[in-house]
């Protein structure tokens, strides 16, 4: 048998020498336990205004897939957001603002934001998840606005759009389009793929959610492999990770 | 119990619980949004009695890691092998003699031994906080002893 009383002593002592987080940081709020849950829940509600504002202002946008636009300037970026941390894992981003999460392998982080690059019209949020460097990715950007091998998550208003009518925007309508209804995260989506160019092809997935669209892409080609080993079959795994909360 | 008093008494089991689930979960940020997510739990709905509060505190937060991870689906399984933890909390661990034992248990039998060996509680507290049979409290921590006793021997 194991002494269980020494046991409890070695517990003590080795995990009483676990260091603690800053005592700022111990209550989940900025408060003292003494705000009433109304007025915190209005904090809350006020710092999630302001998130949403600051990334509607300060967010990247240029749908490259549906535009086709080139020519971006690509100065060096800051500020690259970091995955919230899941699991165990720093791989899982979470987007509380806009209520969904998605998986991503080890090496994948956060594409930098390029400044000064306006959002197209009704688009609330756009996050391109990417396998390679911050600079691997700026040079990959300023050949083309599309960066083959990348997973980007938006969201659009819907203003009244259906799935398919974002599709035929992005480009299923204007070229040979393979498109059906499928689910995501359990709900009922639309899956559209189209090819950009001889050797490169556009897969999209539409979700409606109330008054937005999710939108999740990702471009393959040329060839079947990206840079890291990144495969179609990868960004379809990464896909397949997307929860709606 | 007003707010004030129940971050009061949070204060004051904050160090205890947080290193508790810091040994369950190996994880900075999942044990602080635990206890934040039990913080929370409790300013809605706080517990009974004060006695039972890292018991509480403890069962509550690690509910909430259960609950944040089924928002999520399974990982694939080269990812799950690839992913990086805390490595930081994860080699202060593995640097104690508790942290080699309790790398060897399932969470589940690591919470039950941390709470028994760590908070205090026995096996009827254990069963009534985390919602299961004495006998089944019994059964995880006979498994995870002996479990440890072979990691001992093992290093020995």
């Amino acid at each position: 048998m194991l002494p269980e009383l020494s046991i409890e002593r070695i517990f003590h002592r080795e995990l009483d020498s676990l260091p603690l987080p800053p005592e700022g940081s111990w209550i989940p709020h900025p408060t003292s336990g003494g705000r009433s849950t109304p007025l915190a829940a209005l904090v809350v509600a006020a710092a999630v205004v302001l998130v949403v504002g600051a990334a509607m202002t300060i967010r990247e946008a240029g749908d490259a897939a549906a535009t086709g636009r080139r020519g971006v300037n690509t100065a060096p970026l800051i500020n690259v957001p970091r995955p919230t941390c899941l699991r165990g894992a720093c791989n899982v981003y979470r987007s509380d603002a806009f209520g969904y999460g998605i998986v991503l392998p080890e090496n994948w982080r956060v594409a930098p934001a390029i400044p000064g690059r306006p959002a197209p019209t009704g688009q609330l949020d756009r996050v391109e998840f990417t396998s390679q460097t911050s600079a691997e990715w700026i040079h990959a950007v300023g050949v083309d606005l599309v960066v083959p091998w990348d997973v980007v998550v938006e969201v659009r208003e819907r203003r009244g759009g259906l799935a398919r009518d974002f599709a035929q925007a992005d480009g299923c309508g204007a070229n040979p389009c393979v498109a059906g209804e499928t689910t995501l995260s359990q709900s009922p989506a639309y899956a559209a793929s189209w090819p950009i160019s001889a050797a490169i092809r556009m897969q999209a997935y539409y979700v409606e959610r109330g008054d937005r669209m999710i939108v999740l892409r990702y471009v393959t080609g040329p060839g079947s492999e990206g840079p890291y080993g990144v495969s179609e079959r990868t960004l379809q795994q990464i896909v397949d990770t997307f929860t709606l909360d | 119990m007003t707010e004030e008093r129940w971050a009061e008494l949070y204060r004051v089991e904050f160090p205890r619980i947080y290193r508790a689930l810091l040994a369950v979960l190996r994880d900075r940020d999942r044990a602080l949004d635990a206890l934040h997510d039990a913080f929370v739990a409790g300013l809605r709905k706080p517990p009974a009695h004060d006695a039972d509060l890292a018991g509480w505190l403890f069962v509550v937060a690690i509910r909430s890691t259960r609950r944040r991870l089924r928002r999520l689906p399974l990982l694939p399984l080269e990812w799950v092998n690839s992913s990086s933890g805390d490595d930081e909390i994860e080699a202060a661990l593995d640097r104690m003699e508790v942290g080699r034992l309790l790398a060897g248990l399932t969470e589940r039998q690591r919470a039950m031994v941390v709470a028994q060996f760590y908070l205090g509680l026995d096996h009827r507290e254990i069963a009534r906080h985390f919602g299961v049979k004495t006998g089944t409290v019994s059964a995880t921590l006979a498994q995870a002893k002996a479990r440890m006793r072979a990691e001992v021997r093992n290093a020995s």
